[in-house]
């Protein structure tokens, strides 16, 4: 009994601290759950995106590599370029961008990509320093990256060119065929970055073909774009040809031996373009040469044949004004692909980048010439005289086989102290970068249909027809009374004849009648108004003859008439058998007869 | 004498009706080029509720949805500066500049007097900031004709000419009045102004045919290439809200020109959009 209280007291003993223990784990396991799940949800939960990543293809490389950059944006409803900095030992050969948004989760993911490549210009470490990223309300800057360039194998040389023979055919045996293509290049031993012309000629019999131009695809250039297409004739062995040239202006972007694919002419055949016939130009082989060691340290990578020049648009400023600099970098070269002068430390100057501009052209001799603005906004941070210093320029000229440093001068600006006191600079970087702080006006509550957008009337055929109507209908108006008017005139002109052929119907037979003298009186009468135009019943015989008379009559004929008329006044009341009343009729259409001729109009 | 003067009367009163009657005739014969076809309109009942639905998807913040309903107003047929303006403002919270620029454009080319565009569209240009140097403006005509109420001048133009040839038409005719002292003054004040809203009509079909080629920038960024097409080389970008003159279109490309320089390129089709659709 006692041995069993015993027992029965130890293991209470025993189970009492059990159980306390067995709480006071489970307690730390509550505690330390609590403090380690949001570390936990944390680690399970991918990191917030950063608005700007960067990332290289490899961080060890050799002078023969490419390395491509790639900065992406993640989400930003506005994307700016990113800065990149000047990076001593790489040059950029070559950039693309690519933007992308996709509904994700509820919501639209947007992402802006660059890709840069460069290109070594010499073996050692490398920094790509900081890359600042303009955002919608700050500006990111990223980490630098190291990238280690070890020294690669030299390209083998070019062979110099075949003289004839070979793979690729030559001229000499194309000829004699109605269509062939050939292409060759200005330059087959170019440096990295120094503009060639590919030049691809089209050889044809028939003019009248228009030919379609496939250019190849010119993988490792720069293509600068084409000239315009050249046509012109030329005689190979006695032989016509037709030849179209095509010349595209390249800059090659990869050091070694690169291969210029076939371009070709496609020629419609048969009738109505029905068959075609391709004529694939030969590949061209070019060798390009890395640029030779000795840089110096303000060389970017730009190739070519450049000039420099700079201004402000004011030298003489109160402490706060900012000074506005322009700077030009001009000449012959790859100007989409040129890298930016590296901007000297202006002491006594707070320096802001601003826009860039690029314009470049094809001359006439088919070199592409340019010219890129750098504008730069300089805030002194103190009054006196202060200098800008001069900005270099470096570049390789594949003439000179040597690189050049071009140069501007230093430029000296007075700075005035600020009237009533120190301006302060954020008053000049308030006025360098206008804020829109201001939100816009709120939408309107009520379709207004205030104005259509319907296509105007003036542009509409049909409008512009009814003009034509109106006039139609003046010219119609005028066009009717002058046909009126001329009617009326071939009526007026007529009227005497007819008056004379009726006055002589009247008297023909006229002579055994009783009363001839009237039948003569009437029928002269009639006609002489008719063809004198005026009423001559009033009239005496002298007046009547007058009026004939001044009316284009003879003066034997306006006689006759006048005797013609007293005889009649005078035999009106005389005997009806007098013969001379009955010759009256005979000598009346006599006078009918001859004023009808001499009065003719 | 009193009978004469009855007959001058009557013969006026005849030939102005005439006149009247032949300018009348003319601007019902023209009205119907006036009107605007519209397949559907924003003061339909239905699309007048979404409308409404949109606007209050803006006040809610949803500024994507209420640009989408906005868009689909626009796309069947309604056609109206307050809901271009409207959409601009739903672009311009979401950001899309490009758009908020283009849509604020073609509202201001519908109600060029109304402030609130006006203010909204400074600020977006303000914003994207875009060189006011590089923006395109009408021609001198085309910017008067925009300040005058639209499709007035070209039915009233025809119908003064009209009536001029309908003075003209009564005077080849030998109708008394038309050959009066008083028929001369109405013929040289009809022939003003027809020239007049003639001027002013043909301002408006150079408005229209200037907004019809210039594109603004909807892409964030568009590259412009020295050819259609990404194998020929990248001259330089254009952001959104950037103004070009679309001088030709080809291949899901377009060759543009940037106002006030001598830049010119190829951009894909897409990355810009007409303020009057082509």
């Amino acid at each position: 009994m006692m041995k069993t209280a015993l027992f029965a007291d130890a293991r209470r003993i025993r189970t009492k601290p059990t159980w306390a223990w067995t709480a006071l784990a489970f307690a730390a396991a509550m505690l330390a759950a609590i403090m380690l799940a949001p570390a936990a949800v944390r680690a399970q939960t991918p990191d917030p995106q950063p608005p700007v990543t960067v990332e290289v293809s490899s961080t060890d490389i050799t002078t023969n590599d490419i390395l491509t950059l790639t900065v992406v944006i993640h989400d930003q409803p506005n994307v700016y370029l990113p800065s990149l900095p000047v990076i001593d030992g790489l040059g950029l050969v070559g950039s693309s961008r690519s933007f992308t948004s996709a509904y994700s989760e509820g919501s639209l993911k947007r992402r802006a990509e660059f890709r840069y490549t460069f290109r070594p210009i010499r073996a050692g470490d490398v920094e790509i320093g900081p890359i600042s990223v303009r955002l919608r309300s700050a500006t990111h800057v990223t980490e630098p990256i190291q990238i280690t360039v070890a020294q690669g194998p030299l390209p083998v040389p070019l062979s110099p060119p075949s003289q004839g023979g070979g793979a690729l055919p030559r001229l000499d045996a194309l000829v004699g065929q109605n269509y062939f293509s050939k292409a060759e290049v200005d330059n087959d031993a170019p440096y990295i970055g120094e503009q060639i012309t590919h030049t691809f000629s089209f050889y044809s019999t028939d003019a009248t073909r228009r030919p379609t131009y496939a250019a190849p695809d010119f993988a490792g250039f720069w293509n600068a774009g084409e000239l315009p297409e050249t046509d012109g004739a030329q005689n190979e062995s006695g032989r016509l040809y037709y030849v179209t040239e095509i010349d595209t202006i390249l800059f090659p972007a990869l050091a070694g031996r690169a291969r210029i694919e076939p371009g070709s002419m496609t020629v419609f055949t048969g009738f109505f373009g029905s068959g075609r016939a391709e004529f694939p130009s030969e590949t061209v082989s070019v060798f390009v040469k890395p640029l030779p060691p000795g840089e110096p340290p303000t060389f970017a990578g730009a190739v070519g044949e450049y000039q420099i020049q700079a201004r402000v648009d004011r030298d003489d400023i109160e402490l706060g004004d900012p000074v506005n600099m322009s700077v030009l970098v001009s000449g012959a070269g790859n100007f989409q692909q040129l890298p930016d002068p590296i901007w000297p430390d202006a002491p006594g100057w707070r320096a802001y980048d601003g826009a860039s501009e690029t314009r470049s052209e094809i001359d006439a001799n088919g070199v592409v010439r340019g010219a890129k603005i750098y504008q730069r906004t300089f805030i002194p941070e103190a009054s006196g005289e202060l200098t800008i210093p001069p900005v270099e320029f470096s570049y390789f000229d594949p003439d000179l086989e040597e690189y050049v440093t071009a140069s501007t001068n230093s430029i000296h600006v007075k700075v005035a102290p600020a009237e009533g006191g120190a301006a302060g600079a954020g008053a000049a970087d308030s006025a360098i970068e206008p804020a829109v702080a201001e939100d816009i006006r709120h939408i309107k509550p009520i379709v207004s249909a205030a104005r259509s957008a319907s296509d105007p009337l003036g542009a509409n055929p049909l409008y512009l027809w009814l003009w034509t109507l109106p006039a139609l209908a003046a010219a119609s108006a005028f066009g009717w009374r002058l046909v009126q008017r001329r009617r009326d005139a071939i009526a007026d002109s007529r009227r005497p004849a007819l008056a004379g052929e009726r006055a002589l119907s009247r008297l023909a037979g006229a002579d055994s009648e009783d009363s001839a003298a009237d039948v003569a009186a009437l029928a002269l009468r009639g006609y002489l108004e008719a063809a004198l135009g005026a009423r001559t019943r009033g009239m005496t015989p002298d007046e009547t003859a007058d009026l004939a008379l001044a009316r284009g009559a003879s003066g034997r004929t306006a006689n006759k008439l006048r005797a013609a008329l007293r005889k009649l006044d005078e035999t009106r009341f005389g005997p009806a058998d007098d013969p001379s009343v009955q010759s009256m009729p005979r000598e009346v259409a006599e006078i009918v007869r001859e004023l009808g001729a001499e009065l003719a109009p | 004498m009193t009978m004469r003067i009855a007959m001058t009367m009557t013969a006026r009163k005849t030939s102005a009706l005439i006149i009247a009657a032949l300018a009348l005739a003319f601007v019902l014969a023209a009205a119907p080029f006036a009107m605007t076809p519209r397949p559907a309109s924003a003061d339909g009942h239905g699309d007048l509720a979404a409308f409404q639905n949109a606007n209050r998807m803006y006040d809610d913040g949803e500024y994507d949805e209420a640009a989408l309903t906005y868009e689909r107003l626009i796309g069947l047929g309604a056609d109206d500066p307050t809901l271009y303006y409207n959409l601009a403002n739903a672009y311009y919270k979401t950001d899309d500049l490009g758009r908020a620029i283009l849509n604020y454009m073609r509202a201001r080319r519908l109600a060029p007097f109304d402030a609130d565009i006006a203010a909204n569209l400074d600020l977006a240009l303000r914003k994207a900031e875009t060189s006011p140097s590089l923006r395109t403006r009408p021609p001198a005509l085309a910017q008067l004709a925009e300040r005058l109420p639209p499709g007035v001048a070209p039915p009233v133009a025809l119908a003064c000419w009209a009536a001029l040839g309908g003075l003209a038409s009564a005077w080849a005719l030998g109708w008394t009045w038309a050959r009066s002292q008083a028929a001369l003054r109405t013929a040289l004040a009809l022939a003003a102004a027809a020239a007049l809203f003639a001027s002013i009509a043909f301002g408006e079909y150079l408005s229209d045919r200037h907004w019809r080629s210039v594109g603004i920038v909807t892409a964030e960024t568009v590259e412009v290439f020295s050819g259609p097409g990404e194998r020929y080389a990248s001259r330089f970008n254009l952001d959104a809200g950037d103004e070009a003159v679309i001088i030709q279109t080809r291949g899901g490309w377009s060759r543009i020109s940037v106002p006030g320089s001598e830049f010119e390129g190829w951009i894909k089709q897409s990355g810009a959009e007409t303020v009057i659709d082509r």
